[in-house]
């Protein structure tokens, strides 16, 4: 699903050269489960910001699907994001007075989706999501975990293979954090591939593998043994 | 994106934010009014020339004396050099059958009882008047000869003077005092209403040979004189020209038709028309210099939604339209209130001012709108633009 190789950024900061990748190479099959780990400034964010289409690289190439992006226009990167990656943030980034709907309806906007189909599909969406009944709400309106969970709803919008979570439980409690772990099992469960970024470790351990990250260079790659499942975990707590 | 959803997008914003769309659309709103208006002015006033020349007959030439004709229309001429004499020779020499009405105006104070009113125009004349000018009394009737041979103190008034001197009854036969001394009114004059601004009405007609004696004078202030075709004012005004040059010195009279006449007092309302051109141009301006400002902010302020649209796969045309058609929209709405306005002031107006069409033409509302859509394009680019080119990683860490 993604393949990415001697991946170099250099930031440039008031005429001083910054390295924030410093050649990175790593491949996420189709239908896995990875958590990128690693201390602030490791590179983490720039290299989520890459392999989401949202920034190109100074040198190396990204493969997304089979397809090279790193040379591709701004334009091009646009419609990627919007039909092969789905963004789940640690703030949520909801639109404050657009209700839950509206928020899940929001990439729609820009992209082919049939219209009439539209409706319908965010309604299926947050019923997915156990929101059913959240459907008018607006975001103010919503716990932590609601909003999380419509922003997941409105990631899945235009049915991306690729989910990225970039710190998606930072501002929860740990309850409402381990149903959104639940949730993004039960997508990779389905056949979406997840990519994690944290600093926790529990968390991490929710993933197939872990790759760390340090000072721009990938550090290590484990298989986890032990795989942590929130689903379970959630029926232990209510019993 | 579809329009549809772009202009449904920006109506949400702009709603919103009531109270600051609302105060921003006033600029534009101000300066829409006003060219609406603009237009008005000067439609209403070229309908009004064309109109009171068709009403007072297009076969109408006056003979004022030297300086200026508007000056000698509001009856406050210079020294007049211009006598009856000079309307005998004119009446006499002509090849036409002319109708000739020679004319003093002084204002004066008129009493009736314990009644008094000030400002009134006194207008020394003679019987031929009435048919010059086309205007005839609907009460009693015009002066007669006999009054200008016996130097009568009798008068002809307005309505206007009617109403303000008198309550109620009949008036004619009744005395008012005049500069002084007693006046019978022998009748009252058709209601004529005002041309720019003077009130026709205020007026009170009196024998011209009392008028001289009363105001110690010999002058006159014009003379109207009639052709029995419209067709003969061209050559009729060239041979009074020549008449009078015989008698007078070239700057102490001048031959104006009554169009002429008309337009040259029309160029007081030239004066409007810049005046509600700049308030037009101004407002445009500080109103679309309110709009950029209000949609510069709002680009910062939405920022983080800027950055969270370009990652769910916005381009960044579809920004650009976005933010532009919200400046057009919002400017669009303000032509809208602006021309709501314009109908307002124009209704209220009219009803006070012949320089007003009391009509506002769609051509005018289309002018406006489309000057509003402008403004808005105009001053929506540079808003718009920066929104587009923000960088989708800084946009979304931003606070």
């Amino acid at each position: 699903m993604v393949r990415v190789k001697d991946l170099v950024k250099i930031y440039r900061l008031e005429g001083v050269e910054v390295p924030a990748l410093r050649g990175i190479s790593l491949t996420v099959e189709e239908g896995a489960f990875i958590a990128i780990m690693g201390p602030s400034g490791c590179g983490k964010s720039t290299l989520l910001n890459i392999v989401s289409c949202l920034d190109r690289p100074t040198s190396g190439s990204v493969e997304i699907g089979g397809v090279e992006v790193s040379r591709m226009s701004r334009a091009e990167l646009a419609a990627l994001r919007s039909q092969q990656v789905g963004f789940v943030f640690q703030t949520f980034h909801l639109l404050p007075r657009a209700t839950a709907l509206a928020n899940v309806m929001l990439p729609f906007l820009y992209s082919r989706y049939p219209k009439e189909r539209r409706k319908a599909r965010a309604i299926e969406l947050l019923k997915y999501v156990g929101l059913e009944d959240r459907m008018t709400h607006r975001p103010n309106q919503l716990s932590g975990g609601q909003q999380q969970r419509v922003a997941i709803a409105r990631a899945l919008a235009n049915d991306p293979r690729l989910v990225l979570a970039d710190e998606p439980t930072g501002n929860l409690d740990s309850r409402a954090g381990l149903e959104i772990m639940a949730l993004l099992e039960r997508l990779n469960h389905e056949g979406k591939t997840i990519l994690l970024v944290t600093h926790e470790r529990q968390l991490a351990e929710h993933a197939e593998r872990i790759i760390y990250l340090r000072d721009g260079v990938v550090l290590r790659e484990e298989d986890v043994r032990e795989r942590r499942a929130a689903s379970s975990e959630l029926a232990g707590a209510a019993r | 994106m579809t329009l549809a959803e772009h202009t449904q997008v920006s109506l949400e914003m702009i709603a919103s934010n009531k109270l600051r769309s609302a105060l921003t659309t006033l600029g534009v709103a101000i300066g829409s009014a006003a060219i609406i208006l603009l237009i008005s002015v000067s439609q209403g006033a070229s309908q009004e020339v064309t109109h009171l020349v068709e009403g007072l007959g297009s076969n109408l030439y006056v003979v004022l004396p030297g300086g200026t004709p508007a000056a000698a229309l509001r009856g406050s001429a210079p020294v007049s050099q211009l006598k009856v004499q000079h309307a005998e020779k004119l009446r006499r020499e002509t090849s036409f059958r002319v109708l000739v009405a020679p004319v003093l105006n002084n204002p004066v104070t008129l009493t009736y009882g314990r009644e008094y009113k000030a400002g009134i125009s006194a207008v020394g004349t003679v019987p031929n008047f009435a048919e010059v000018r086309n205007w005839f009394p609907t009460q009693g009737t015009f002066l007669k000869k006999s009054d200008l041979d016996l130097t009568r103190r009798v008068a002809v008034i307005g309505t206007t003077v009617q109403s303000a001197l008198f309550k109620w009854g009949d008036v004619l036969g009744k005395d008012l005092v005049l500069a002084g001394e007693k006046f019978r009114i022998i009748g009252v004059m058709q209601s004529k209403g005002q041309l720019f601004e003077v009130d026709l009405d205020n007026q009170v007609f009196i024998p011209l040979t009392t008028a001289h004696r009363l105001f110690g004078t010999d002058n006159l202030s014009l003379i109207f004189v009639r052709v029995p075709r419209a067709d003969d004012i061209t050559p009729a005004m060239a041979e009074a020209q020549r008449i009078l040059s015989a008698a007078l010195p070239a700057d102490q009279f001048t031959v104006k038709s009554q169009g002429e006449m008309l337009e040259t007092v029309l160029s007081i309302g030239a004066i409007f028309t810049v005046m509600l051109g700049s308030i037009a141009g101004i407002s445009l301006l500080v109103g679309g210099i309110g709009i950029m400002n209000i949609m510069i902010v709002s680009v910062t302020e939405r920022t983080r939604e800027i950055g969270l649209r370009k990652a769910v796969g916005a381009r960044e045309p579809d920004l650009l339209i976005q933010f532009l058609s919200e400046a057009i929209l919002l400017s669009f709405l303000g032509g809208c209130v602006g021309v709501a306005l314009a109908y307002l002031g124009a209704f209220s107006i009219a009803t006070a001012s012949t320089f007003f069409a009391a009509s506002i033409s769609p051509f005018a509302v289309a002018l406006a709108l489309g000057f509003s859509i402008a403004v808005g394009t105009f001053f929506g680019v540079y808003p718009a633009v920066k929104a587009a080119h923000l960088d989708p990683i800084e946009a979304l860490r931003h606070e």
